[in-house]
């Protein structure tokens, strides 16, 4: 590079020359102090040029590395292919029932804490029932049932405290630190998870319970059954029932919540590696069922929602025309729609759980 | 760029499902977004959140990325889309989530506008440093910020932002020839 024929301008759009006026080059790199011993007489072009520089200095953010570093560990976590067992997390500031009767158990469940408050304190009390604890201390995950027919799956430096008999009507356990709990149906008798201010309400269904103390967002991923995820109010806060009700989402297997606690927003995606559904009925099994030949794309699409249980949208009409020939497997749920949209010619987004599909139609 | 080169080859090991590139992206773009998306919203939590999305979104679709020598670029381009469609959301919760018609601010401010900082320049040409910064509209920020701050070529900074390349170009270049005269020793 020919610096000595250098205007101001091309020194400011110099990579080279910026990196040393932001002094971001490793200090053994002395290339300009020496390109300026031998032009003395460039050296108010080139202080003209830093001028410039300076004066377009941005303001940034601060952030600590370490923060940094936790979220990209976050990010890397998130997208471990691990099994559901640990896949599933639950923060301390989310409500979490099952969805089947969703509107009717979110309030009573409410009212139920709000009337006797004192069942949430019963954790230091200990009152009537003898209660039963247990602290995982080990390195691999404990496994513990419970007279219902639930189990519990406690995670390392966990503790589990439960009634050595659950009453009539509730079911509870108070959970510190991660679990996994497969609970046994009972409509009757709901389960309810209380950790670190959070309560999860179940009626059966698959689902882990994880809290970390670092962590800012809260992540729910559902496997099996039908949940739903609300942000907890405070304790001294005003019930407000149909708020309640518009914040809640629902989970169904495939999608997962995430909740942001510093922002208290909740969002809905789907889980980054949807599994295929077992189906809830025997049906007659079909022979790959992905292998499609001239198959109408309306007819794929639906095979695909069956499967995964995700909802696609897409315009009817437009689609008419379409067919899809490919012999899909066992790819996943986003291949398999990368591949059927670069058939039709369409592109896909997932905008709350939902799979999108926008495309200018065939023929 | 050295930089690029190793984006390019990370990016290729990461779409065929090496978790190891993968993190290596992450790692190296996470501030780099940071940096990016706080300029749309001062809400840390939001462009966090966002650069998750993005992340665990490519991680999702991997294997039909297409390759790319312009990591960076692809990156910083589906943030910018993401917090525009996300701020926008959040704008109006009724607002059609396909639908980003609205503009996205760019809410970068230089830091001797807010801040006294010593830059060696007389007192009648610091006042006038602040009349030329004072002038640049939101998107000019943006382009002057891609240009400096991500090293963004012309070209690129013009598919960012959909606008055409001379505009691009003559912006960068008005800039300079203003802020020069500021100077004075």
């Amino acid at each position: 590079m020919n610096y000595s024929q250098f205007s101001t301008e091309d020194f400011v759009l110099d990579d080279y020359f910026r990196k040393w006026a932001n002094q971001q080059l490793p200090p053994e790199d002395h290339f300009w102090e020496n390109w300026l011993d031998q032009h003395p007489e460039k050296e108010s072009l080139v202080s003209q040029a830093k001028f410039v520089l300076e004066a377009l200095r941005m303001k940034e953010v601060l952030v600590d590395d370490r923060h940094i570093g936790q979220r990209v560990e976050k990010i890397i976590a998130l997208t471990d292919p691990r099994p559901p067992a640990r896949e599933l997390r639950l923060y301390s500031t989310i409500w979490f029932k099952v969805a089947a009767s969703i509107v009717v158990i979110c309030g009573l469940g409410w009212y139920w804490l709000q009337d006797e408050p004192s069942r949430q304190e019963a954790f230091g009390e200990e009152v009537a029932t003898r209660m039963i604890e247990k602290t995982n201390d080990a390195k691999f995950p404990l496994l513990i049932s419970l007279l219902d027919g639930s189990s519990v799956t406690l995670q390392p430096e966990s503790r589990l405290r439960y009634p050595e008999k659950f009453s009539d009507e509730i079911r509870e356990v108070y959970l510190e630190g991660e679990a996994l709990f497969e609970v046994a149906k009972n409509p009757q008798k709901p389960f309810l998870v209380h950790a670190n201010g959070l309560t999860t309400k179940v009626l059966g269904t698959s689902f882990s319970v994880r809290s970390f103390e670092e962590d800012r967002d809260v992540v729910v991923k559902v496997f099996t059954g039908k949940v739903s995820v609300l942000p907890t109010r405070k304790r001294n806060e005003k019930s407000d029932h149909t708020l309640e009700q518009n914040n809640a989402i629902i989970l169904t297997p495939n999608q997962m919540a995430v909740f942001s606690r510093g922002s208290k927003r909740l969002t809905k995606t789907l889980v980054p590696e949807p599994k295929l559904l077992a189906p809830s009925k025997p049906e007659k099994k079909i022979d790959h069922p992905f292998n499609f030949k001239n198959t109408p794309v309306a007819q794929v699409f639906s095979i695909l929602e069956k499967s995964y249980g995700v909802a696609i949208l897409y315009d009817d009409e437009l689609l008419r025309q379409c067919t899809v020939t490919a012999p899909l497997g066992n790819e996943g749920l986003y291949q398999k729609l990368d591949l059927i949209c670069k058939v039709i010619r369409a592109d896909y987004e997932i905008v709350d759980a939902q799979v999108v599909i926008s495309s200018k139609g065939c023929n | 760029m050295p930089h690029d080169q190793e984006a390019a080859e990370l990016w290729v090991a990461f779409k065929r499902g090496d978790r190891a590139a993968y993190g290596s992206l992450v790692k190296m773009f996470y501030k780099t977004l940071f940096s990016y998306g706080t300029k749309f919203s001062a809400d840390t939590a939001v462009v966090e959140d966002c650069i998750q999305d993005l992340f665990l979104e490519i991680w999702q679709r991997r294997e039909f990325l297409s390759d790319t020598e312009h990591v960076k670029f692809y990156l910083l381009k589906s943030l910018r889309r993401k917090i525009h469609h996300e701020l926008n959301h959040l704008q109006s919760r009724q607002h059609d989530p396909l639908d980003d018609k609205q503009t996205l601010d760019f809410l970068g401010e230089f830091s001797i506008e807010t801040t006294l900082i010593e830059i060696e320049t007389a007192e009648l040409h610091q006042k006038k440093l602040h009349q030329i910064l004072a002038k640049l509209t939101k998107r000019e920020r943006e382009v002057i910020y891609l240009k400096f701050y991500q090293e963004m070529d012309y070209e690129q900074i013009a598919g960012m932002m959909s606008i055409n390349y001379q505009s691009v170009r003559n912006l960068v270049h008005t800039a300079i020839r203003e802020l020069k005269k500021a100077w004075y020793k």
